[in-house]
């Protein structure tokens, strides 16, 4: 049997042949240009999502008080901020707002000294810099310091983590650090605290540091002995007491002097520990 | 205008006339491209090898449409959209040189859907247009009984399932084998079988067992 296709026509026209291709590119070519634009679309939009994501937003330089009003520069004075922190500043003392992101606050002592009160569990984390010092708050009470050149960080409670761009320590609560200014290249960070320190020689200094330096350095301890030199140079320290005491010397590396005890020495390279 | 269909030369810039019998007996004339070669061309962005192509099969697309949907306008819209289909889609054609089925089965699978189109159009209560009589397609040169029976599977068929007139469409109209209305259809062969059966019973109360074919 024959299918019945057979009987029916297949047939068309030249024109209907050339008007029907014509048909089918155009619609070829309209839906390869919808398609590259879907596709151009889909990639600024994902573009535009990165560049959102990855662009930082403009930073914020204020910090709210508690009673509304934004702060860029504080002053002498007590500043008691939003989230139950407070800052005391000295008469002197410039204190200015970084930045803010999230929950990041950044300021920068200019000058003077700033007692912080960080409100433990405000959400907050704290960056101060003051000079080559960068103090990162963990939630305390301290004063930060900043005078000709030199800086410091007493802690009064809670602890804090100190950077000096050499190296980073945390600081507990009675501890202090103090950043010299820099003799020659050498950077002193000195560090006085209550007497727990290992020597506890009284009336003579005691100074030790491995070092591949032969110059004796010289430098009056401002601590009382006996210091103890832990860094570059030697140290040696007379007299009973205890104190602290980065004392210049000729070194020239970095070193970190601990001096304790009382009366008067002589300390040999940086950061000499002298009493 | 005189009815030709178009087969391309691979000398000339534009796809010329050749035999429409010839082009379904499958007889490539010296000179000009097979399917094989028209399809990797196709597949590389030549133009003319699309447009070769399109002349070489869209006659055999055009009547199939037209013989399922019963609907010179659909059966257009099918045709276009199974030649864009079939040009997006050219690199999935596994046997370049069996692009004809492979355009069929595009053709059948677009019927399908302009089928389910019109069923929800009569769901929302549109007036379905008037279908083209299977004796109006019938070829200038068919015998006159042939007419009249194409007449009376036409009235047989009214009645029956879209589905079930397609799959019969396919295997006593086309010639389709079982296996290739599956396939095109997209059902299973038991399906296939079950719904030849009910068009085929159909047909049989009101004409002579001439058209009586399932295997």
């Amino acid at each position: 049997m024959r299918p019945l296709g057979e009987h029916l026509a297949q047939e068309m026209d030249r024109e209907a042949l050339t008007r029907g291709f014509e048909a089918v590119e155009r619609r070829l070519t309209r839906r390869r240009r919808v398609c590259r634009a879907a596709v151009a679309g889909a990639g600024l939009a994902v573009a535009a999502a990165a560049l959102a994501w990855l662009w930082p937003a403009a930073p914020v330089r204020t910090l709210t008080l508690a009673d509304g009003r934004p702060v860029s520069t504080a002053t002498a004075g007590e500043w008691p901020l939003a989230d139950g922190s407070r800052v005391r500043l000295s008469d002197r003392a410039r204190l200015e707002v970084e930045r803010v992101r999230g929950a990041e606050v950044t300021l920068a002592l200019r000058r003077g000294t700033a007692r912080f009160e960080v409100q433990s569990g405000g959400g907050r984390r704290w960056t101060i810099r003051a000079g080559g010092l960068t103090v990162r708050v963990l939630g305390t009470a301290f004063t930060v310091s900043r005078d000709d050149g030199r800086a410091s960080v007493a802690v009064h409670r809670g602890v804090v983590s100190v950077e000096t761009g050499v190296e980073a320590r945390r600081l507990y609560a009675g501890e202090r650090f103090e950043l010299g200014p820099p003799p020659d290249e050498a950077v002193a960070l000195a560090r006085s605290s209550e007497p727990e320190v290992a020597d506890t020689t009284a009336g003579t200094g005691n100074g030790t540091a491995p070092s591949p330096r032969t110059e004796p350095g010289t430098g009056p301890g401002r601590g009382p002995g006996p210091g103890n030199g832990n860094g570059p140079g030697t140290g040696t320290g007379t007299g009973p007491g205890r104190g602290p005491g980065p004392g210049p010397g000729n070194g020239r590396e970095p070193g970190i002097g601990i001096g304790t005890g009382t009366g008067t020495g002589t300390g040999n390279g940086n950061g000499n520990g002298t009493g | 205008m005189g009815k030709t269909t178009l087969a391309p030369t691979a000398a000339s810039g534009t796809p010329e006339a050749s035999s429409g019998d010839e082009e379904r007996a499958g007889v490539v004339h010296l000179g000009q491209p097979s399917d094989a070669e028209l399809v990797e061309r196709a597949r590389e962005g030549d133009r003319w090898a699309r447009a070769a192509l399109y002349h070489r099969h869209a006659p055999h697309v055009s009547s199939l449409a037209l013989r399922l949907l019963r609907d010179r306008d659909t059966a257009d819209d099918v045709l276009q959209d199974t030649f864009v289909s079939a040009f997006e889609t050219m690199h999935q054609l596994r046997t370049p040189s069996k692009v004809r089925a492979w355009l069929r089965q595009i053709a059948v699978r677009h019927v399908q859907r302009r089928f389910r189109r019109r069923k929800l159009r009569r769901l929302l209560g549109f007036r379905p247009r008037p279908s083209v009589p299977l004796a109006e397609l019938a070829s200038q040169d068919a015998p006159q009984e042939a007419v009249v029976q194409l007449e009376r599977v036409d009235e047989a068929l009214r009645a029956t399932p879209e589905r079930a007139r397609l799959v019969w469409t396919l295997r006593q109209v086309e010639g389709e084998t079982l296996p290739a209305i599956a396939a095109a259809c997209g059902i299973s062969l038991a399906t296939v079988k079950r719904d030849l059966t009910r068009a085929q019973d159909a047909v049989r109360a009101v004409v002579d067992d001439e058209t009586e074919g399932t295997r």
